[in-house]
């Protein structure tokens, strides 16, 4: 390691391998984000999937996925939004920015991270799911899941990019919760979409994490049957448009 | 960090690996054993027994079967086995019977169809290879007066006015293969008469005639009194409960005395009392992938409020459970696919409903089983003991503690085979949006519209009926200008399917599976003039995946004037 570090060139990839182990060790380190965001959507999926299953056989197959939709978009609005405001506030955004580390691996560690933490709920809730809801898969349905899974935290990541740089310090924990629950809520993560109203329903369609769930629960046949290609456009769009948002917060905003 | 990298590569891959998998994906056909499982075996409650189908037929239920290794075995821990489900009564046409078997329906009666359609179904219904769809059994033609209930849907049936025509009359129904006679009776006491009604004298002639020739006769009543005076007569069963009193000692008395039975179909009844299961049923649990997007149209779809105080539907209820404590026989029948009902999932509506007028579980399960077969000649239908066909549904859960179990549908088996669920596609066909523009001033061939892919002859020998139409470009004698056609639509409306029609259809899509964009247009506009006998046009808009219109507008017809009609969603 040290040697790497003294070499001429910098290697990006050992810059972008320590700041995701640092900012690891130092989001472990704070449990006020570690237990939430890795303890909610299970405390969820045990009480609502499978202690008071009103289904025995679908429900916890169904509810642990979309309990891991729920699961997965938590550290990326966290991790990323939170996160961000907190370091603006603190200057420790300032602070990376003059230092020599290249902007790409503040994002990169922090997508890597956010990976990390979606693997993590994944793992946990899969092992719930397989020994207290009794969920059989095959195994390619495990794995594509837990594929879908990790690749789709990456539109809610640009959502939290976004509203890391818009929203100040003090607030941004508030405004994150408001959004991440009842857009959990209201896109069918936490009970079935059929079970809400056809409004709702019809709402849901504009929201993200309904989309990732409809294209992880068509790897069980639990979909609603709408097409593949409509809701990975869907997070396409989202991801694209976030993405432009942040860019332009990043350049025209004091990040102050 | 590389050894790091490589535990944790270790741990992924080990991790998914132990994830389980499903026990068996085996394939339960003709020979298998169903272990652990509660049965329901039409009549009787076993509350934990093994199973085993050979050859498609019960052969053995024993509280243990010894070990085997040659078939497949099923665990049913925590599932209960349960014969089909018969609904006592539909209207059974198009896909009736994919339908029905799709939620375990695995048996209709029918109450009033074209013989065709009956016929066609009568044969299949006797072969063991019949394991797609259900069985049917068919009362075909309803025996009604001139002008009266069954007679609304402007074709022409049989009628009768008079007590010398029954015998006639039954003798044709049985020789268009009725299995049955249903005869349509409102009481000349009766206080609502909204229809002409066959007269007592002709009821009686039609009891007589059917009983003579062994068959039961059915009567749809709407009030108590044309109850008490059909089964007075010796009708075999009342179809629908009343809205209009509840049933007294007398009837009560009737019923036992004359072993008659009910069909109360409480569906139908709440959803003319605009309390429709519909809704429900579709967000129900998984029910939505199984449903088409006509059944979903069908459940949501509203009768015209009559105006029956809402008191009444409490009647009907009170009614089914005062009969069934006096063990009159009750038979569950859903009356689908009427507005706010379909095809298989609405019997498990009428369960439901069954309970909540106050019957057991076991009593309502009875109502869709066994008991049918006691009445009806189904053969064994609605049963599961040794030697019988193995048609019967495998339910995720108890429905002797949760009646809404029956919908948790694990398996189906039809005649010993496993019916592998239908699920719906969903999606939606991305179109171009349409644009504004001519179709066609009729001087091209018919397939050649401007927009769209063709003007074309359509009747309804599409859904199995007779009418005939015929289209001709003509020349416009009216115009000054040569060139100047129109197009002439002349044609017949026959009897043969419930809701004939002659006419022409315009495809807006690419063909029938795509629809077409039409939200950039507003409305359709054209020039039209009836001819001596005909003075109403209507126009139906489909979607595609549904037969049902999604509008219809209609218009006086008898000069020739613009017609306008909207396309844009209401």
């Amino acid at each position: 390691m040290m040697k790497t570090l003294i070499d001429d060139k910098p290697n990006l990839m050992n810059i972008f391998v320590l700041e995701t182990k640092t900012e690891t060790l130092r989001l472990f380190r704070t449990p006020g984000f570690s237990i939430p965001t890795l303890l909610f959507p299970i405390m969820f999926y045990i009480f609502f999937g499978i202690v008071f299953s009103m289904n025995a056989v679908t429900m916890p197959t169904y509810l642990m996925i979309t309990y891991a939709v729920f699961g997965i978009i938590g550290p990326a609005l966290f991790s990323f939004g939170v996160g961000i405001a907190i370091e603006r506030g603190q200057g420790w955004f300032d602070l990376k920015e003059v230092s020599p580390m290249p902007a790409s691996a503040y994002i990169v560690s922090r997508v890597t991270l956010t990976f990390i933490f979606a693997a993590a709920i994944v793992i946990l809730l899969f092992a719930i799911g397989a020994i207290f809801g009794d969920v059989r898969l095959m195994h390619w349905q495990w794995v594509s899941l837990a594929l879908i899974f990790v690749v789709g935290s990456l539109p809610f990541c640009a959502i939290g990019m976004t509203l890391g740089l818009y929203l100040k310090a003090s607030s941004a924990p508030a405004t994150v919760n408001l959004i991440y629950l009842p857009m959990g809520f209201l896109s069918g993560l936490w009970l079935p979409i059929s079970f809400l109203p056809e409004v709702m329903q019809q709402f849901a369609n504009l929201l993200p994490p309904y989309h990732l769930s409809q294209l992880a629960l068509k790897i069980t046949d639990m979909d609603l049957g709408f097409p593949v290609a409509l809701h990975v456009s869907v997070l396409a769009a989202y991801s694209l448009i976030f993405i432009f948002l942040a860019v332009k917060a990043y350049h025209k905003k004091d990040k102050k | 960090m590389k050894d790091k990298l490589l535990v944790i590569v270790i741990f992924l891959v080990a991790f998914f690996m132990l994830l389980p998998e499903p026990a068996n994906t085996e394939i339960y056909d003709r020979a298998f054993i169903i272990r652990n499982v509660q049965l329901y075996d039409g009549n009787q409650r076993f509350e934990k027994v093994d199973v085993s189908i050979i050859n498609n037929k019960i052969a053995e239920i024993s509280a243990t079967l010894p070990a085997q290794t040659k078939v497949p075995e099923l665990n049913g821990t925590g599932k209960t086995l349960l014969p089909g489900f018969i609904d006592a009564h539909t209207h059974a046409y198009q896909n009736a019977l994919n339908e029905a078997i799709n939620f375990g329906v695995t048996t209709e009666m029918d109450m009033f169809t074209m013989p065709e359609f009956a016929n066609a179904h009568q044969t299949k219904r006797e072969q063991q290879d019949n394991h797609l769809i259900a069985d049917l059994f068919s009362a075909t033609i309803l025996a009604t007066a001139p002008g009266g209930h069954g007679t609304q849907y402007g074709f022409d049936i049989p009628v009768l006015s008079s007590a010398d025509q029954a015998a006639q009359f039954v003798t044709d129904r049985i020789e268009q293969g009725a299995d049955y006679i249903k005869a349509v009776y409102n009481a000349e006491k009766a206080v609502r008469s909204h229809f002409p009604s066959i007269s007592h004298s002709i009821l009686e002639a039609l009891i007589k005639s059917a009983h003579e020739h062994d068959k039961l006769l059915v009567v749809h009543v709407d009030n108590l009194i044309s109850a008490k005076e059909a089964i007075a007569l010796g009708a075999d069963g009342i179809i629908h409960s009343f809205l209009d009193q509840v049933v007294d000692d007398e009837f009560v008395k009737l019923m036992i005395a004359k072993k008659a039975f009910i069909i109360p179909t409480l569906t139908v009844e709440s959803s003319v009392m605009q309390q429709s299961t519909g809704r429900t049923l579709i967000q129900n649990d998984f029910n939505f992938r199984y449903l088409s997007k006509q059944q979903r149209q069908q459940l949501k779809a509203k009768f015209p409020d009559f105006g029956i105080p809402s008191k009444a539907l409490k009647k009907a209820f009170d009614s089914v459970l005062i009969l069934s404590n006096a063990n009159v026989p009750i038979l569950a029948g859903s009356d689908a696919p009427n507005p706010g009902t379909t095809h298989g999932l609405s019997l498990h509506a009428e369960l439901e409903l069954l309970t909540q007028a106050g019957l057991t579980n076991e009593q309502a399960l009875h109502s869709a089983t066994g008991a049918v077969g006691q009445h009806f000649a189904i053969g064994n239908r609605g049963t599961l003991s040794t030697g019988v066909l193995a048609s019967m549904i495998l339910i995720n859960g108890d429905p002797f503690e949760i009646i809404s179990h029956t919908q948790k549908i694990d398996r189906i088996w039809k005649n010993g085979v496993e019916f592998k669920r239908v699920v719906h596609d969903n999606a939606a066909a991305s179109n171009e949006k349409l644009k504004a523009g001519l179709i066609t001033d009729f001087n091209q061939n018919l397939n050649e519209t401007a927009m769209g892919t063709v003007l074309a002859e359509s009747t309804d020998q599409f859904a199995g009926g007779k009418s005939v139409v015929n289209l001709a470009l003509i020349e416009d004698n009216y115009s000054t200008t040569s060139g100047n056609k129109y197009l002439h639509v002349s044609g017949e409306i026959k009897t043969g399917f419930i809701f004939p029609w002659s006419g022409f259809a315009y495809l807006l899509g690419k063909d029938l599976q795509n629809g077409a964009d039409l939200s950039a247009l507003s409305a359709i506009t054209f020039r039209a003039k009836g001819g001596p006998q005909t003075n109403k046009i209507s126009v139906l808009l489909f979607e595609p995946g549904s037969y049902i219109p999604i509008t219809i507008q209609n218009a006086g017809f008898d000069s020739f004037k613009k017609h306008i009609y909207c396309v844009a969603e209401s």
